[in-house]
Order: C-alpha cells, then sequence, then structure tokens
C-alpha cells in the first residue's frame, strides 16, 4: 500500500508540471545567463524542479508573485555555483551566438546600470558588496538599480 | 510614515531580485498589507521582473520534463522503512539476548532489483552494439566468400576429371 507522502509526490507532480510549462523557459533562461553553458543549465533546470516537490507547499502561499518565488528559490541553489561558474566556465562559442541577443531591456542599459541590475539578478550580490566593488556608496546602487527598473518599465 | 519615500528608497526592487534581507523582507511584508500604494508598486514591479524573465526565456530541450517527472517518480517509489528502535539492556540480558539479536539483524542488502550504472556506459555498449553488427556482416560476407570458392574449386575439379577422361 502507498504511503501517504508518496500519494502526495504523485499529486504534486501534477502541479509542478504546470509550473514546468508556464516558467522552465523563464528559469532555462535565467540559469543560462548565471552559468553560460547550455547543457549545465539544463541539469540545474531538472535538478530544481525535481527538488520542487518539498517546496511546493510554499508556492503562493503569501500572495507572492509566482516567479519571484521561483526564481528566489533558483538563486539559493545556484548560490553555491556562481562562483565555481565565474572561474571555471568558458561560454561555448554557439551558445553565445544563439543566446546573447535575447535582452532588449539589458541592451538599453548605461554600463552601469547593467552592472548592478545583473550583479544583483544574476549574481545575488548585495548592496553594500557592489558599493565595494564599483567603488561607490550604497545609495547611488540604489539609485542605480532604479533607473535600470525605470528603464525597464519604459521598454514593456 | 511616509509611504512614497520608502517606495522610492529602492527597497522593493531589492526585494524583487530577491536581494532584501531577512528583516527589510519582514518589515516590507508587514507594510504591503496596511498601504495598498505599496502594495501596488510591489505588484506592477513583479509583473516587471516576469516580462523581463519572460524576454530572456529559452525554450527547454524536448525530453527535459521526462528527465523531471522520472526523477520526481522515483522520489514516489523508494519505499519508507520504520526506523528501529535501539533497546539498551544490563550485560546479562545482553549475554541472553545475543542468540536473539543475531536473528534481528538489520537487512542492509537493497531489494532493488535494478542497478544504476554510470552515463559512459551508454557509449561502450554502443559502440559494442556496432562493432558486433560490423563483425557479424564481415562474418556473412566471408562466409559467402567461402562458400562461392568451394564451389569454383568443385567446378574445376570435376572440368578436370572430364578433361582427364579421353587418356
Amino acid at each position: 500500500m502507498k504511503k501517504d507522502t508518496q500519494i502526495l509526490l504523485k499529486q504534486t507532480s501534477y502541479g509542478i508540471g504546470e509550473l514546468y510549462d508556464k516558467y522552465a523557459g523563464m528559469l532555462l533562461g535565467y540559469i543560462y545567463d548565471i552559468v553560460k553553458d547550455n547543457e549545465l543549465a539544463e541539469q540545474h533546470l531538472v535538478t530544481f524542479y525535481s527538488s520542487l516537490p518539498a517546496e511546493y507547499k510554499n508556492v503562493n502561499s503569501n500572495g507572492e508573485n509566482t516567479w519571484c518565488y521561483l526564481q528566489r528559490l533558483v538563486k539559493k541553489q545556484m548560490a553555491g555555483v556562481n562562483n565555481d561558474a565565474k572561474s571555471d566556465y568558458q561560454p561555448k562559442e554557439i551558445d553565445l551566438v544563439t543566446y546573447n541577443n535575447r535582452n532588449k531591456f539589458l541592451k538599453l542599459m548605461a554600463h552601469e546600470q547593467k552592472e548592478v541590475f545583473c550583479g544583483i539578478y544574476h549574481y545575488g550580490k548585495t548592496i553594500d558588496q557592489l558599493a565595494i566593488e564599483l567603488n561607490t556608496n550604497e545609495a547611488f546602487i540604489r539609485k542605480t538599480l532604479k533607473d535600470a527598473f525605470a528603464i525597464i518599465k519604459k521598454t514593456s | 510614515m511616509n509611504i512614497q519615500e520608502y517606495i522610492d528608497s529602492g527597497i522593493l526592487e531589492l526585494y524583487v531580485l530577491g536581494s532584501a534581507s531577512e528583516m527589510e523582507t519582514e518589515k516590507l511584508l508587514h507594510y504591503k498589507e496596511q498601504y495598498p500604494e505599496l502594495k501596488k508598486a510591489l505588484y506592477e514591479l513583479e509583473l516587471d521582473m516576469e516580462r523581463v524573465a519572460q524576454q530572456m526565456a529559452i525554450m527547454p530541450p524536448p525530453g527535459t520534463w521526462e528527465k523531471i517527472e522520472d526523477r520526481i517518480n522515483e522520489l514516489a517509489t523508494i519505499p519508507e522503512y520504520e526506523p528501529l528502535k535501539f533497546k539498551k539492556g544490563n550485560n546479562a540480558n545482553n549475554q541472553k539476548d545475543s542468540g536473539r539479536m543475531r536473528d534481528s539483524f538489520i537487512d542492509i542488502e537493497s531489494q532493488n532489483t535494478h542497478i544504476r550504472v554510470h552515463k559512459n556506459w551508454k557509449w561502450v555498449f554502443a559502440a559494442i552494439f556496432v562493432l558486433s553488427k560490423v563483425f557479424l556482416a564481415c562474418a556473412i560476407y566471408f562466409y559467402l566468400e567461402n562458400r562461392q570458392a568451394q564451389e569454383q574449386i568443385q567446378e574445376l575439379k570435376t572440368e578436370l576429371r572430364t578433361h582427364k577422361m579421353p587418356y
């Protein structure tokens, strides 16, 4: 006889299927921008969705946007990978050609805005970390991030 | 509290990017319930982030969902065992119980009839399969060649015999 947890897992996999249909492409794009390797990004996506049953009950639990919640979970999963990715991975040329021209928002951002936005969005850097890296203060980073969001809003 | 000032501080952007501290997040979620304008601003930012992600989306290769489903189903089929309780007794009891203890070893041998092998073996098996086909083709070819040669020898022998006959 099946245990309750096993039945629950089966039922959960249907819900995860829906989350996959809606968000897998977005998550794969997000992970790809971190690891810059197509196959590796797919592996991380599989690992992420396979471990999602444990977190499934929390999705939409406090009215939070589903995408933002999933992206935060991926960021947590990728936290240990980020540093390795930067030092170990050489982007494959074919991947760069195929995927690097996807983001119209980034193209419109100034160099500093791009650095701040990507630093936080992809690499999970904190405001003070970025302030030290860019040799500036936290207020400037916050303002730059707001400007980057203004560009996103304007473009979309 | 000036809510507009709070919105303009950039904390909402940090929150949607997942970079706000725990304290900042807690405070924000608290204010969100109190101030509808904050709720609206946050909702719009979340939508903006979703749009960015849609713009940067990459279609997963076919078969990705099957891999995920397999892994989830593996989790669903792993049987759950009740942990055995450890019973502590005195020495005299231990000696008495030693016979019984032998019968109550925990069976660590896996009940699973399947084995897992490294992915690289896929290529080894594929090479063995291709090589076996090549050898099979060679064997058939040489068998036919040999049969044809035998027939030719036989024909030549017959021919020789017929030529020798008049003498």
